[in-house]
């Protein structure tokens, strides 16, 4: 067994307030694997709403507080490669020429996402989970291109006992969702999503599985309007499963 | 006077240094990478290093120019001697029918097509464009062979003009072994060696027969350019 | 293509027709997958295509950040050679140039190879108000010159459209045979252009490079109708945007590959040609006139951006079309500009105008596709992000937005405040009850084709608290 770990556990805002079940999950399987884990309960968002709406100065004020509840942190576990992307990769930007920018990219450097953070930090690839099915893997766009993760959560699907994996041609597609692009551009938003459901029902899988919320809730959402018999799941929920 | 106009926007433009982590982006990736160089010789490096690899010798050179010849649909051949390269353009000339050729003041053509019972169109002095599209065929010489591309470089002196490649329905390039290089960049430096500070008008790196697929993307060749083209190189 | 004038409604019309057509966009996709799995395997014989990558888009920066001097240096050594430069400002100039130049020859018809820098600048109407024959000799572009639209792709004008639907145009406009055989379709059309270089005064190209060192333009392509348009007519102009420059003749051995594999997934398209002037004194044909029309036309307005410049290094490929979920679902005709796709739409506000066309920067899940194939590794999908900085910093987001950007910050830095917002939250799901569904609904634009789950009944913060 490994040292025993303090995780600070960061949950996204829309996590927070419409799938909490994911969190808890994740904090399930961390704590299974005998780490410590708590929850700064300052926390709100990682600013990413305003951000990705050109917003930069508001989203920096959320950042700020960002900081502030996480600076003690060694090791922040994210159940979402966006939000991780939001603080690892633009939270650098955002603070280019300010005296913090050297405690950002320090933060940035302890911050991960659910699966890299079990991967590539905990060297865990099997967590003992149990599932019976077929899964195909849906990438996110801010893990897979910003912060390069494709294997990671992979092999842990691989070590999910009764479960088998199945690529579909458009994993790496993206969903839909982009924030406030799926209100603005619903139509197009909504297209992208029914490519998805073509390329994943191909596959004849039980469940798509994505380290994401946020395509979870587009994917999901659209799956479950077209009456899909596909099951969308977090990562953490399948890597719960006992 | 715009031309001082424009020089002077953009160079108030560039008193302004491009941003610093922009500029890091196109230098960085997520793979580990060898080491480039700094500026140009990063091209050159490029261009030898990274580029698909085609081998050292002239056999490996002409093995690469097959395989990618293949694919392209030229018809490669490489005969022994002038003589044998003079009796396959005859067998074309039958299996083609070819009756009135196309080609220039050059050497090693000259040679191959003194004995093809054919009327001929030089266009190494004033010709008719219309009666050169009349033409079966136009058949040229080259500045060299180009093994990782299978190209044929020429100039508007090594092929006669600009026209006789590309306006007859079939081109046919007459060739040396001793012109096979490796890469574009050794042609290019070919061409600069031979015409030092007076280039040529046209240059051209031709690879493969006139293609679309403008239409659904359905291969076609001879879009507008030749519908066949033939190296023949000599390879003693 | 909707009559609106309004660049973002017209974009949204556009788009609602377009999604809808699943045939069309499952079309596209097939078509683009073709595409894919060629590039596919021409990345595979790189022994290293990342550091390629790399090493190009290297000339390019050296290229923009050094473009006064090589511009000049370009324009002098053509001149050297008998050429003649033209230095255009704007659009206007620019047909202005051209128009003089025919005019001055008593020119008839003009036949042109593929050029978008011609469509920037509308120079087809000019030229046809002006009472001269105008030619594609491209066949993709024949096509919609043909169907009097603009090219739907920069690099693949006619990619929208079926054989059969050619074969329509084809005997309707050509009075050709009936035949939806592209092999066929294709000769017909050269049948038809051949004739048409021939009889032809003037060629208009455009110029994939301008070569600062040897002072040539380099044009690539698959089908000869270049070529053909820059070897018979007795005058060869060529247009090209003063961002086209490189340092070097040999940096092209590394360029014209990568823009051939990156943009149609050949290792090298058919004919590449480099072209340094009018025929010279030793030479026995070819133009005996050059004119290089060089255009500004905005490009010096995105060159004093110092993160956008990046923009610049664009050797129009292409593939960040091929592979933009946003492309692929909305199609070219959409974007309503020349340039389509995630490069069109970090450009074209810069070229022409941030107000009318942010929604373009937008309309984009940033998924970072593009950037991901960029064989110059431009930062296209931040570029998207940065231009929505500028037009927020410049208030152009309007107010409600600002007023909800301003709420959402006060909400995420109290966290007290972030509590009670979310009971409140589920409070109001609880009271809108009746208005869910309908169009007042703040959740319409989502709920109307997708699901939303009901606020959980713990979020996780009361979780936490419950379990300690």
């Amino acid at each position: 067994m490994e040292t025993a770990l303090k995780i600070s556990l960061f949950i996204p805002c829309y996590v927070d307030q419409l799938s909490p079940h994911i969190g808890i999950a994740m904090v399930n399987v961390l704590e299974r694997l005998g780490h410590e884990v708590n929850y700064p309960e300052g926390q709100t968002c990682c600013g990413q709403p305003a951000f990705n709406s050109g917003y930069f100065p508001e989203a920096k004020k959320v950042a700020d507080h960002f900081l502030d509840t996480f600076a003690d942190a060694d090791l922040v576990a994210v159940p979402s490669g966006s939000c991780t992307a939001m603080i690892r990769k633009f939270y650098p930007e955002l603070y280019q020429d300010s005296p913090q920018a050297k405690e950002v990219s320090e933060l940035g450097g302890r911050v991960f996402e659910f699966t890299e953070l079990l991967v590539n930090q905990l060297g865990v690839t099997d967590v003992g989970a149990k599932l019976n099915g077929t899964a195909t893997y849906h990438d996110g766009c801010h893990g897979l291109r910003e912060l390069g993760i494709q294997d990671a959560p992979r092999k842990l699907l691989e070590n999910v006992q009764g479960l088998s994996l199945v690529e579909m041609d458009e994993a790496q597609s993206c969903c839909g969702f982009g924030g406030t692009f799926a209100i603005k551009f619903p139509q197009i938003s909504t297209a992208m999503t029914q490519v998805k459901l073509g390329s994943a029902t191909q596959t004849e899988a039980d469940y798509l599985i994505s380290g994401d919320p946020s395509c979870l809730m587009q994917i999901g959402g659209y799956f479950s309007r077209q009456k899909s018999s596909i099951q969308c799941l977090h990562i953490a929920e399948v890597l719960d499963q006992q | 006077m715009s031309r001082d106009a424009i020089l002077g926007r953009v160079r108030e433009a560039l008193s302004v240094k491009t941003d610093a982590h922009v500029r890091e982006v196109a230098k960085k990736s997520s793979h580990s990478l060898p080491v480039l160089a700094n500026g140009p010789d990063g091209r050159t490096q490029a261009v030898k290093e990274f580029l698909p690899f085609v081998g050292e010798s002239l056999e490996d050179h002409i093995a690469a120019f097959k395989v990618l010849s293949d694919k392209l649909q030229t018809e490669f051949i490489v005969v022994p001697t002038i003589d044998s390269a003079r009796q396959t353009l005859d067998e074309l000339r039958q299996k083609h029918q070819w009756e009135r050729v196309g080609i220039h003041d050059h050497e090693l053509v000259q040679s191959c097509v003194d004995q093809l019972p054919v009327e001929f169109l030089n266009t190494s002095s004033n010709y008719d464009a219309h009666a050169l599209e009349k033409c079966d065929v136009g058949i040229s010489g080259c500045d060299a062979l180009i093994a990782q591309t299978a190209s044929a470089l020429v100039t508007n002196h090594s092929a006669g003009g600009r026209a006789l490649s590309v306006l007859p329905p079939h081109h046919v390039v007459v060739a040396d072994a001793s012109q096979m290089v490796t890469t574009m960049a050794d042609g290019f430096a070919i061409i600069r060696e031979k015409h030092h500070e007076k280039w040529p008008s046209f240059i051209s790196f031709i690879t493969g027969p006139s293609r679309t697929a403008d239409i659904e993307r359905v291969l076609v060749l001879g879009a507008h350019g030749p519908k066949k083209l033939t190296i023949i190189m000599i390879s003693e | 293509m909707s009559q609106s004038t309004n660049p973002t409604s017209q974009f949204q019309t556009d788009a609602n027709r377009v999604t809808a057509d699943v045939d069309r966009r499952s079309f596209l996709r097939s078509s683009l997958r073709g595409y894919q799995t060629t590039r596919n395997a021409t990345q595979d014989r790189f022994l290293n295509y990342e550091s390629a990558r790399i090493a190009a888009g290297d000339a390019k920066w050296e290229a923009i950040e050094n473009l006064d001097v090589y511009l000049a240096q370009f324009a002098d050594k053509l001149e050297a050679r008998g050429a003649t430069v033209h230095w255009c400002s704007d659009s206007e100039e620019a047909r202005e140039a051209i128009l003089d130049i025919i005019k001055q020859h008593d020119a008839k018809s003009v036949i042109k190879s593929k050029c978008m820098t011609t469509e920037e600048i509308h120079l087809n109407d000019l030229l046809e108000k002006e009472g001269f024959e105008v030619v594609e000799s491209d066949l993709g572009e024949f096509i919609v010159q043909l169907r009097d639209e603009a090219p739907y792709h920069f690099v693949f004008p006619a990619m929208h459209l079926k054989k059969e639907e050619i074969n329509t145009l084809f005997q309707e406009k050509l009075k050709s045979i009936n035949t939806d055989d592209p092999e066929e379709l294709t000769m017909v059309a050269r049948e038809v252009l051949r004739q048409k270089y021939l009889s032809a005064d003037i060629g208009i190209s455009g110029a994939n490079f301008g070569v600062a060192e040897t002072g040539m333009i380099s044009i690539t392509e698959n089908e000869g109708n270049a070529r053909l348009t820059t070897s018979l007519p007795k005058v060869h102009i060529a247009l090209m945007g003063i961002e086209k420059i490189i340092p070097r003749l040999e940096d092209l051995a590394l360029m014209l590959p990568m823009l051939a594999t990156a943009g149609t997934g050949q290792h090298l398209t058919c004919y590449n040609s480099q072209l340094g002037g009018p025929r010279q004194d030793d030479e026995i044909d070819g133009p005996v006139e050059m004119h290089v029309v060089l255009l500004d036309n905005h490009r010096t307005r995105l060159l004093a951006d110092p993160e956008q410049r990046d923009a610049l290094r664009c050797i129009r490929c292409g593939a960040c079309l091929n592979v933009c979920p946003i492309f692929k679902n909305v199609g070219g005709h959409t974007y309503g500009t020349t340039y389509q796709g995630p490069i069109g739409s970090v450009i074209t506000p810069h070229l022409r105008g941030l107000k009318d066309w942010k929604h373009l920067s937008h309309s984009s899940s940033l998924c970072g596709a593009c950037s991901e194939t960029c064989p110059v590794k431009i930062d296209l999908h931040h570029h998207l992000l940065r231009n929505r900085r500028d037009a927020a910093g410049k208030g152009q987001g309007g107010l409600a937005e600002k007023t909800l950007m301003l709420g959402f910050t006060i909400v995420m830095r109290r966290p007290w405040l972030y509590r009670l917002t979310g009971r409140l939250g589920k409070l109001g799901h609880v009271l809108t009850k009746p208005i869910h569904g309908t169009r007042i609904d703040p959740f319409y634009a989502w709920k109307k084709t997708r699901d939303l789950d009901d606020p959980a009944k713990q979020s996780f913060k009361q979780y936490w608290k419950s379990r300690k």
